[in-house]
């Protein structure tokens, strides 16, 4: 089961008038007729067991999704099968099989209490993710030391520890979690966090990339206060000159406060943050683990739309002059591209440019990813073996390459015999044919930075930039 | 220019410097690993390699008296092939007892193999530890092409740190492994890296071995010596490659190439064998079977050798492209512009050119692309 998303089993909390009730997503089929959603059908097949309830009735005309157990009882069905039938101002309604497309179909949820409700996916995902957050905060309200709030162990190196600890402070910021011990928890969490980084190295400032004195990285003491200090900001964009600095937890938080309403940049905002909190969390480099085909034609329209998309990133990228870490997340961004937006048809191509453009960054980074899930799965059930490509796959695919340009691949594809290796002992043969090394160097003789930049002041480097 | 320079956030330089991994089966049951660096990456470093090509080549060229490096260059096969088989001309002059030999030499999986240490301390000219079994002590100048100190960024970005690959098996499931040692072949500038690398090293063993000429291309040693000096020549390189940069010379694969018409097979092979058990000092070259021939040696993709061999060689070689050929002509059917005329000069270069195609020609111009039409 995948943490924190709703799946048969996942736990979770939803706050009733009577307070914060646990309930765990169960399958469907025990609860379904009962508490089913009624769907209107057009025709009945023959064999239907038609039926009628006054109560059920009433409770369909007024789009009534769910029913308590004790509102079950009240409703004094008879036994309901998968054909029974029922008639409601002669319309005929069927219960909805359990197998709708799961887009729409709810999850069906039993409480502590003995309730069943049947709740929206999006609905779903909330309460299991606030459940998420409250065992979150617990662990923090219950420890003291950073690595048992985090639930470490003392080998995890910094990457580990900051990737983890952005994560739950990500998760249980007061912004996005609305309880109301989130603010103290989130503020324990700062001070374990700063407390750590103190003790590991006393004599180390921030860890943020070196910024030039105009555009320093906050002090320790002014982070505590920069999230809410933003949130004022966004509510106040009038004011943004007069700004107090960026988060350390956004990389692109200097650029954003700089932002005038008007500019066209502007539009970013969110996109900017989203791909700060994946270079933060350590997930910048996540679509890696997923092979995807990308368009390799484009036609003129898709050709510029994709073009655009690949010069405002590396201009962007460009104005990050004092901070390499953001300039280089920017970069990968755009070396990412192919990925968010060609990795399907040229319709979806082109409307997934047009929305990259308007910043929808989030959404195509999660449909990538959820593309990538689903392919493993499908593969994770039929394994790939290493066959022959048949005359008519040699065929399209030789074309393709051909139509890029890549004539020698084009070519290679043709007349090659090399089958991929993808047997179970693929991967251990390539471990050993890839020997490891220490990579703790003796740098004493290595040109420093230094020479490096005089050497690239020189005509010599000059000349070669101009080529 | 971010990959020229080295202007990554370290904490990216890992991917940065990482690819897609994927292997190829070979036929037995062994498998070709292959690396798909970004294209990011790929592309300058194509381009620096063609800025540096021309200093780089002078260097490996004129550095030793006897020893020649080819790789990267243009037609460099080729030209290896050509230099061994002018050496290796002259067999007449040598003793029966110890005639000229054309020694072919294998490193295991060199590309991947490389110390990445002594690859750093070559390319910025000091040696970083104790090279050439004493003879380079710490501190010392190590020769190296002068060009490639301005992309000592991109070096030590894409080598000064383990880099991530990512392989993803037949289940669809992603496996990041660590690459620490040598270099990944498909970077424009590994080959380089690795021939001025090695240049040095082997550079030194050959000049002390004066009767002894070095034509190389990569990682493809081709040594052509009398017998003896030859096998000598061998056993001390085995040592010191090993010392100096971990890499392995996979002695059963050795070949022998023996010019000239004193010998067959049989005695070539038995002389061979005789030289070898001679001598205490060549103890380490026990395990050699060399594969020795009096008919001829592919040197890269080039055959050198007898009139009979070579014929048969590109008679076989003619062969396969016909069957190539055959595959991409059944493509004529692609309703647009895109035909075999479009694939056949890429698969076959020389075919579109009737200079190239008659005999003669094949022995020196199997790599040799077409420069008549």
């Amino acid at each position: 089961m995948q943490h924190g998303k709703a799946a048969l089993g996942a736990k979770l909390i939803k706050q009733f008038d009577a307070g914060y009730f646990y309930g765990v997503i169960v399958f469907p089929s025990i609860f379904y007729f009962f508490g089913a959603i009624w769907t209107q059908v057009e025709s009945v097949p023959m064999g239907q067991v038609f039926f009628e309830n006054e109560k059920l009735s009433t409770a369909i005309r007024a789009n009534k999704k769910g029913f308590t157990l004790t509102q079950q009882s009240d409703l004094n069905l008879p036994e309901i099968t998968s054909s029974s039938v029922i008639t409601v101002d002669d319309k005929f309604y069927s219960p909805t099989m359990a197998k709708s497309t799961t887009k729409t179909r709810p999850f069906c949820v039993l409480y502590d209490d003995g309730d069943v409700e049947w709740l929206k996916p999006v609905d779903t995902n909330k309460a299991v993710r606030f459940h998420t957050q409250t065992g979150l905060m617990q662990e923090v309200n219950n420890n003291e030391d950073l690595f048992d709030i985090l639930g470490l162990t003392l080998a995890a190196d910094l990457d580990a520890v900051r990737s983890v600890y952005c994560n739950v402070r990500r998760d249980i910021h007061p912004d996005i979690f609305w309880h109301s011990a989130a603010a103290t928890a989130f503020q324990k969490l700062g001070e374990a966090w700063e407390q750590w980084r103190a003790s590991r190295n006393p004599s180390q400032g921030s860890p943020a990339p070196v910024q030039s004195p105009a555009r320093s990285e906050p002090s320790s003491h002014q982070q505590a206060n920069a999230r809410s200090a933003r949130a004022d900001d966004r509510a106040t964009e009038g004011a943004q000159a007069q700004a107090p600095p960026p988060a350390e937890d956004n990389l692109f938080g200097h650029y954003i406060h700089s932002l005038n309403p008007s500019d066209p940049a502007h539009g970013w905002t969110h996109a900017l943050e989203f791909l700060s909190s994946k270079e933060l969390a350590g997930e910048l480099f996540e679509l890696r683990d997923f092979s995807v085909s990308t368009l390799t034609v484009l036609d003129h329209k898709l050709h510029t739309a994709f073009r655009n998309c690949l010069h405002k990133v590396l201009l962007l990228a460009s104005k990050f002059e004092d901070s390499i870490r953001a300039r280089d997340t920017l970069r990968h961004l755009a070396h990412m591209l192919p990925t968010l937006i060609l990795s399907h048809g040229k319709k979806v191509a082109m409307s997934r440019a047009k929305a990259f453009l308007k910043g929808a960054w989030k959404s195509l980074w999660n449909k990538c990813r959820s593309q990538g899930v689903t392919r493993q799965e499908k593969l994770a059930q039929a394994p790939q073996t290493a066959t022959t490509r048949s005359t008519k796959q040699v065929d399209v695919l030789a074309q393709k390459y051909a139509r890029a340009g890549n004539l020698s691949k084009a070519s290679e594809t043709i007349c090659s015999t090399l089958k991929p290796a993808l047997k179970p002992d693929t991967l251990d043969k390539l471990k050993a044919k890839n020997p490891q090394d220490s990579t703790d160097f003796d740098s004493r003789h290595w040109p420093t930075t230094e020479e490096m930049d005089i050497m690239r002041r020189d005509n010599d480097w000059q000349k070669t930039e101009v080529k | 220019m971010p990959y020229v320079k080295g202007d990554f956030y370290e904490g990216h330089l890992s991917e940065a410097s990482g690819g897609k991994f994927f292997a190829l089966e070979k036929p037995n049951d062994s498998v070709r690993p292959v690396i798909i660096g970004s294209t990011w990456r790929r592309a300058p470093a194509s381009l620096s390699v063609a800025e540096v090509n021309s200093d780089v080549a002078n260097f490996l060229m004129s550095t030793y008296d006897n020893f020649l490096q080819f790789a990267d260059q243009k037609d460099g096969a080729t030209r290896c092939a050509q230099i061994n088989l002018l050496i290796a001309s002259i067999w007449e002059a040598h003793d029966v007892d110890n005639p000229l030999v054309v020694m072919q030499l294998d490193i295991i999986n060199a590309f991947c193999s490389v110390r990445r240490q002594a690859q750093s301390g070559v390319l910025a000219e000091r040696a970083l530890t104790s090279y050439d079994n004493g003879n380079v002590r710490d501190g010392d100048m190590i020769p190296c092409a002068p060009s490639l100190r301005k992309y000592w960024g991109y070096f030590q970005s894409m080598q000064g740190h383990a880099s991530t690959l990512r392989f993803t098996d037949h289940k669809g499931q992603s496996h990041p492994l660590t690459c620490s040692k040598g270099g990944q072949q498909g970077d424009g500038f590994e080959t380089v890296r690795f021939a001025v690398t090695i240049h040095p090293s082997i550079g030194r063993v050959i000049q002390r071995h004066p009767d002894c000429k070095g034509a190389t291309i990569c990682d493809d040693i081709f040594v052509v010596a009398p017998l003896q000096e030859a096998l000598a020549l061998v056993a001390e390189l085995k040592l010191i490659l090993k010392q100096d940069f971990n890499l392995h010379l996979d002695v059963p694969k050795f070949n022998c190439y023996v010019p000239g018409n004193r010998f067959d097979d049989y005695q070539a092979h038995a002389l061979f064998k005789d030289t070898l058990v001679s001598r205490q000092s060549l103890s380490d070259l026990a395990a050699m079977d060399a594969g020795a021939s009096t008919k001829g040696l592919r040197v890269a993709v080039v055959p050198i050798g007898d009139d009979a061999w070579v014929t048969k060689f590109v008679a076989e070689k003619v062969e396969a492209v016909i069957l190539d050929v055959g595959k991409i002509d059944h493509v004529h059917r692609w309703h647009d512009s895109l035909s075999h005329d479009v694939l056949l000069p890429e698969h076959a270069p020389w075919f579109s050119c009737p200079q190239h195609t008659h005999a003669p020609y094949f022995r020196f111009t199997w790599q040799l692309g077409c420069s008549h039409s």
